[in-house]
């Protein structure tokens, strides 16, 4: 039994070798069952969908783990062709405008879920599986605001919230796992030659795929196999390290080899460490294709997982145990702090300092918004209850964050409040409890930052440029 | 003693078996006792020397035990580690084949605690050479003990006197020392609902009852449930050992900010006998309704406050220094119908962070709304008019 438990140790996992974003078997057979999802399709000259595969559009489907269904490495792709089919998904399906987005979701979320269940194979447990990991998470909490007010055939908040949480804590543990061995077998870090040697592959490629809403990139197949055999050679190859994972932890100080590029990232550091805020956030496009600093990208993980948790003790208390780095930095201080607010229920706080928040994080916070105004108003009405005074409309839908009074005024009546003449009256134990939770809106303000930033860059910030 | 030789070990081994005698025989495997420093008992594979002097039933347990000896002996603790798992799932299966008897509890007690103790400093070594994540390791001998609870739950035809069950308390506790180690609280539900359907659950041994009080009182505070908490952690500190302080001050550290919570502040005497003096200034400053002080001892005393886990619940004791602040400005206002701007002035002078006068009427909001201020916000006159009776009520009665 001892025995056993070093043999576990090892890495003996399986390694997918289908190259394709869709195995050839899965092909063959969607394609004569006709499971061919309209974003699959070939499109004739006059752009009508043809029921036939575009083999090159064609994303391996998620299918349930079946007892007794032999894994076979033929389905499987290798952590490189899943990096690749990622920014497929997220830089090209994301932007198509020829079809709905509910289609468009549905197809997403349905490939991500294949994605990480390839990952989950394979075992893949190193920063590129982070990498794509936080990049799932990142559509889901866009695709929840984006798809807040579809009805609930198009989009059930319920699933898509299990899929953002259960993604969002394997990024946590997987963070605590890599900070962990990366402060102790630093030479363990490959993983980032295999990305670094991606983007150079991708350079030439990029413009089409920036601007492609109809053209899905040509040539896909292709490329997918080229990089899928430098990145194999990177991970064999093995010897290199690229400064990474080391972030907070550089005091190990077995980087003296690559002394020079870990000074680079660094810098990248701190240049990244400084463009939180959204006035700030601008910068961020003249931030051409360099390395990343997983530090940051921690940040931006804690601060999603804060918001897409608020308010729950355990979040709160995991993020304070954290490296004092991370907890200090910006982004997570601004979320812990509207935790800290939240636990007391000051409403007026946590909405003020969510205005402070990148888009991204904004959409992630949207999740609670309605909660919050429902829980502020019937606070309000508790403690404002007095005969013949009124609230101002408009001074409340700006302060509880309503596109305009008429919408607060709906929500007021919503939950048993009178409105009338630009104003709320409050009175003690009117409030109706029982009323369901009003249906989440987009609001102005996220509309309008999510419109100076590129969709692309919204969700692959660390890929695309 | 300590130098006896494997025969006689053996002998006494196998001496106390015939005779049922549980204490004697969870000596003779216990890691603090003498026994295991003897050079002449620690063998790497006894099981032949043992087979020949043991019952097959309990063979496989002490043969386990002298490599565990061995592996300790020649400080390899992960080894230890592993061997003792072993050393468990064989006591698991000699309890299994002892049918309607208990005599060997103790045995089976001493086995899971020195298996916790060799996974915790190997989770250390573990975690050290990166081989596996922290945690993993104690996660793992929970899986073992795993087999013993499994044994004790299901012996329930057997009478009173004589079930296994009454191991189950013990075996919780471990788990409840393991889960609180990892962090996994959720996995502490099941072994609360076990306990708390025994129809013996108040007749364990006091020291049993006291650990599971306090952890189920931790856990009731994490919960938020203040209430539960209060009840079951005064109970363990009441009835602590008067000699065991330590264990005393450990209880303490979850109980005074729960009866803080509650409206009870400690006495500064009772800090200084238990050696608690980061909750001085706690207590001060709320009794004072002094927030910066708050804010300040919290930020100083971060590190010790997040690794007993009673941040957030002293975080949340702010609302009650407001409160006293609040209160000081009403009672020095003089009026029933006290403008905002009278509490924003003391929230700046208590440099809460960039307050303003919104934000005050939002604090003030929620004070109404918890019951703890009785009386109405004007938002159009910006002003509180309160109750002219009782418009603050003592903390203890909400």
């Amino acid at each position: 039994m001892a025995g056993q438990e070093k043999s576990k140790d090892e890495h003996q996992h399986l390694v997918g070798i289908c190259m394709g974003m869709c195995p050839n078997a899965e092909v063959r057979l969607r394609q004569r069952e006709k499971m061919i999802h309209p974003l699959e399709m070939a499109i004739d000259s006059n752009g009508q969908r043809l029921n036939y595969p575009q083999a090159r559009a064609m994303v391996k489907m998620y299918s349930r783990p079946a007892a007794g269904q032999q894994i076979k490495a033929t389905d499987i792709r290798p952590v490189p062709v899943l990096m690749k089919t990622l920014r497929y998904l997220l830089a090209n399906v994301c932007c198509r405008k020829d079809v709905s987005w509910a289609l468009v979701y549905q197809f997403v979320s349905d490939r991500l879920q294949a994605i990480r269940q390839d990952l989950c194979v394979q075992r893949g447990r190193n920063v590129m599986a982070l990498q794509i990991y936080q990049a799932a998470v990142r559509f889901y909490i866009y695709a929840h605001y984006r798809t807040c007010e579809h009805e609930l055939k198009d989009f059930d908040p319920f699933l898509n919230m299990k899929q953002l949480v259960d993604t969002l804590s394997l990024v946590m543990s997987l963070y605590q796992e890599l900070d962990l061995v990366s402060s102790i077998v630093a030479p363990d870090k490959v993983d980032l030659t295999d990305y670094t040697s991606f983007n150079g592959y991708d350079e030439e490629s990029e413009e089409e795929d920036s601007d492609s809403d109809s053209k899905v990139d040509d040539g896909a197949e292709t490329k997918i196999v080229q990089d899928s055999k430098a990145s194999e050679k990177g991970t064999s190859s093995g010897g290199e390290t690229i400064p990474g994972l080391e972030g907070d932890n550089n005091t190990v100080g077995d980087h003296d080899d690559n002394s020079s590029g870990s000074g680079s990232v660094k810098a990248g550091n701190t240049q990244e460490r400084e463009k939180v805020l959204p006035s700030e956030r601008k910068n961020k496009k003249q931030y051409h294709g360099d390395t990343v600093s997983c530090s940051s990208l921690q940040e931006e993980g804690v601060a999603l997982y804060m918001l897409v948790n608020l308010g729950n003790e355990e979040t709160i208390m995991n993020v304070l145990r954290l490296h004092q780095n991370i907890k200090c930095s910006k982004l997570v201080s601004l979320t812990l702090k509207m935790n800290l607010a939240w636990l007391s229920h000051n409403y007026y706080r946590v909405l003020k300092l969510s205005t402070c928040l990148p888009p991204l994080c904004q959409c992630a916070f949207h999740i609670h918004l309605t909660v919050i105004q429902r829980k502020s108003l019937s606070i309000l009405n508790q403690s404002h209850s007095c005969k013949g005074q009124s609230y101002s409309l408009e001074q409340l839908s700006e302060m509880l964050l309503y596109n305009n009074s008429d919408h607060l005024a709906e929500a007021c009546t919503h939950y048993g409040l009178p409105a009338m003449n630009g104003g709320v009256v409050f009175t003690k134990g009117k409030f109706n409890y029982e009323a369901s939770l009003m249906k989440p809106r987009h609001t102005r303000r996220i509309e309008d930052q999510l419109a100076t930033v590129p969709l692309p860059g919204l969700l692959l910030p660390t890929l695309s440029h | 003693m300590a130098f006896m030789s494997l025969n006689d070990y053996l002998q006494r081994v196998q001496g106390s078996l015939y005779q049922q005698n549980g204490e004697v025989l969870a000596e003779l495997i216990s890691f603090r006792d003498p026994h295991v420093m003897s050079s002449r008992l620690m063998v790497e594979k006894p099981e032949r020397d043992v087979e020949r002097v043991i019952d097959a039933s309990l063979a496989e347990v002490i043969a386990g035990h002298l490599r565990a000896a061995w592996a300790a002996g020649s400080g390899d603790t992960v080894e230890a580690w592993r061997t003792q798992m072993v050393v468990v799932q064989a006591v698991a299966r000699f309890m299994q084949e002892c049918k309607e008897e208990n005599w060997m509890l103790p045995v089976m007690y001493t086995s899971c605690l020195d298996l916790r103790l060799f996974a915790l400093a190997a989770d250390q070594e573990l975690t050290r050479t990166g081989a596996s994540k922290a945690g993993e390791t104690l996660e793992k001998a929970a899986e073992a003990l795993m087999s013993c609870f499994r044994i004790c739950a299901a012996d329930t035809r057997t009478s009173e006197d004589c079930t296994k069950r009454w191991g189950l308390l013990y075996l919780v506790n471990q788990f409840f020392k393991i889960y609180f180690k990892i962090n996994k609280l959720n996995l502490c539900k099941p072994m609360v609902r076990a306990i708390e359907a025994l129809s013996f659950k108040d007749r364990f041994s006091l020291s049993q009852l006291i650990t599971y009080k306090y952890y189920t009182g931790r856990k009731d505070m994490f919960d938020s449930d203040f209430q539960s908490a209060d009840a079951t952690l005064s109970f363990a500190f009441q009835r602590c050992h008067v000699g065991s302080r330590k264990n005393k001050r450990r209880i303490l550290i979850y109980l005074i900010p729960v009866k803080m919570l509650r409206g009870y502040l400690p006495k500064s005497s009772v800090l200084e006998r238990y050696n608690l003096p980061e909750f001085q200034d706690v207590v001060t400053s709320v009794q004072q309704g002094n927030v910066k002080l708050l804010s300040e001892t919290l930020a100083r005393h971060e590190s010790f406050f997040i690794g007993a886990g009673i941040y957030l619940i002293l975080e949340k004791l702010k609302i009650l220094a407001f409160r006293n602040l609040f209160k000081k400005v009403f009672l020095m206002s003089g009026t029933h119908q006290i403008d905002i701007t009278l509490f924003l002035r003391a929230l700046q002078w208590m440099c809460v962070e960039d307050v303003d006068l919104d934000e005050t009427e939002c604090i003030l909001s929620n004070m109404i709304n918890d019951g703890r201020i009785k009386g109405y916000i004007s938002h159009a006159h910006r002003k509180v008019v309160v109750s002219k009776k009782d418009p603050f009520p003592p903390l203890t009665s909400c």
